[in-house]
């Protein structure tokens, strides 16, 4: 409860600056505008399709990034000649801000959610390709050649034996890569794409509502911590047996 | 040169079983900085049918290579192995190996029970649920593990990962089992209760082991004959029938004069530590 405290304090101060009008900005507003500002986008609806487009943009990217990122990381991981073959490729590509490719992606996709899910895609790709890849070049010999004296296929050896040896690190990788997908989504919209709380957040600021803005900035901050925390739980409540593997 | 006079004097004159496994004039070496690193030079070695091997050496003397070429986890850099009449190219699920450090060869995911049913489930045509049941049942109690089958493998002791990875070996239906130093890690005591074990098992599943130990008594307590090597480059230096009453025991058999008399012989064959 302590830790309550200093973000109490926080709020009423800023409350009383604001309510006696001793800042003068036209980013300037207050606690309990600002829960008015909440109320109303609820109610109205509008931050809830805001809210529903970017967590379909962020999760959709984050389901294709990170799909294709473990599916490449495990095949590089484990088959030392194509890890060196795409070494190249992934170090020169891997570099390019996320962001970069927004005018591309544009110009493939037009407005939408293709536009944006593919940045976030891109994004999440490298961090999940480039973790499963290590993780996989981890494994242990003895399990790969248990794996081998059983005559394993190299599809059952990726499901029964290296997969599951991982599972631990790529789900590290998919907290990663949710932590990103909702920045870069964001990114998106806040840039170029006419959709979402990056978007409304924009409209916010052009139309002069600071208030509104800030519900919206504390509510995406929120939801990237909840986006977090529920992926920590699910991490601890699934892989209990997994500790010390 | 009077090294391998020795090996013809200790070798027997007639073969007692047909062999199922013959290493001709192996050499073993790996790339190194400035050229080639021999590990084995000139191994000539038969593994009979159903026969008890122990092979023994001092540290880098090769013999953990050595079973794994047999198992096909490395292929010689000249010479041949063949196994059942074929050149041996790759692993098989008829020559299982059981490896020094059990943490690594398990898959920590599964139980006891799980870890077993990955070698029966990944048959070529695996048995159904009943026979398969009924299967895992029969490895569990050959390995004393069935009170322990929900468990998982950081939940056993040493001893006990070790009996659940020959099980999973066993589960495999192998026809030669390659045995990699691996009682090295356990105390004396449950190391004395394995040996038996693995005795006894190999005994009632009439399988052909290839045992790896750096413990003379070890060698000769288990084997129907100790193969010795010498280091650098390996080499074999004496191979060894054992002639000593089975099933053996644990005091008895070690007290016995002909034991000693192994052990004083084998003794001669093994270089000295450093």
């Amino acid at each position: 409860m302590r830790g309550l405290l200093l973000p109490v304090l926080v709020l009423l101060i800023w409350q009383v600056v604001g309510v006696l009008g001793i800042v003068q900005s036209d980013a300037m507003s207050y606690p309990s505008q600002i829960a008015l500002a909440a109320a109303g986008a609820l109610s109205d609806g509008s931050i809830l399709t805001a809210t529903r487009q970017t967590i379909s943009t962020a999760l959709g990217g984050m389901a294709i990034g990170s799909g294709i990122g473990i599916a490449l990381g495990s095949w590089f991981g484990i088959s030392r000649r194509a890890g060196r073959l795409a070494q190249t490729s992934v170090e020169v590509l891997r570099p390019v801000p996320s962001v970069a490719l927004i005018p591309l992606a544009m110009l493939m996709f037009g407005y939408g959610y293709g536009m944006s899910i593919s940045v976030v895609a891109f994004a999440c790709l490298w961090p999940t390709l480039i973790i499963t890849k290590s993780a996989a070049q981890q494994v242990p010999r003895e399990l790969l050649e248990v794996s081998d004296g059983l005559e394993l296929n190299w599809a059952r050896r990726l499901v029964l034996i290296v997969l599951p040896k991982i599972v631990p690190n790529l789900f590290t990788a998919i907290r990663l890569a949710a932590g990103i997908a909702l920045i870069v989504a964001v990114t998106v919209e806040i840039t170029a794409n006419p959709m979402g709380l990056g978007y409304a957040l924009i409209v916010a600021q052009e139309t002069l509502h600071p208030d509104r803005m800030f519900a919206f900035l504390i509510w995406i901050g929120t939801l990237g911590w909840l986006l977090n925390a529920g992926l920590l739980l699910l991490q601890r409540r699934l892989f209990v047996r997994w500790d010390g593997a | 040169m009077t090294q391998l006079k020795r090996v013809a004097e200790v070798q027997p004159v007639t073969v007692s079983a047909p062999s199922i496994l013959s290493i001709e004039n192996v050499y073993f070496s790996v790339p190194v900085a400035n050229g080639k690193l021999s590990i084995l030079e000139d191994i000539n070695l038969e593994i009979r049918q159903g026969e008890f091997l122990s092979i023994i050496g001092g540290s880098g003397c090769g013999k953990t290579t050595l079973l794994r070429l047999i198992g096909g986890l490395n292929i010689p850099s000249s010479g041949t192995i063949t196994f059942e009449g074929s050149r041996i190219e790759r692993p098989s699920r008829k020559r299982a190996v059981v490896f020094q450090d059990y943490t690594k060869a398990l898959l920590p995911w599964r139980t006891v029970l799980g870890n077993i049913e990955l070698a029966l489930d990944t048959r070529p045509s695996p048995p159904d649920r009943r026979t398969k049941a009924s299967m895992v049942e029969r490895l569990l109690a050959q390995v004393g593990l069935t009170e322990a089958a929900d468990r998982f493998p950081r939940q056993l002791s040493g001893g006990m990962q070790q009996r659940l990875q020959i099980a999973r070996c066993l589960a495999q239906e192998p026809t030669l089992l390659l045995m990699d130093e691996p009682f090295g890690a356990l105390d004396a005591m449950t190391r004395q209760t394995l040996q038996d074990e693995v005795a006894k098992i190999a005994k009632e599943t009439g399988m052909t082991v290839v045992f790896i130990t750096h413990d003379i008594e070890e060698a000769i307590y288990l084997g129907d004959r100790v193969c010795a090597m010498q280091s650098r480059p390996g080499r074999i230096s004496a191979i060894l029938d054992i002639d000593l009453e089975r099933p053996r025991d644990q005091l008895l058999t070690r007290e016995d004069d002909a034991f000693l008399r192994y052990r004083h012989e084998l003794f001669k064959f093994l270089p000295r530590a450093h």
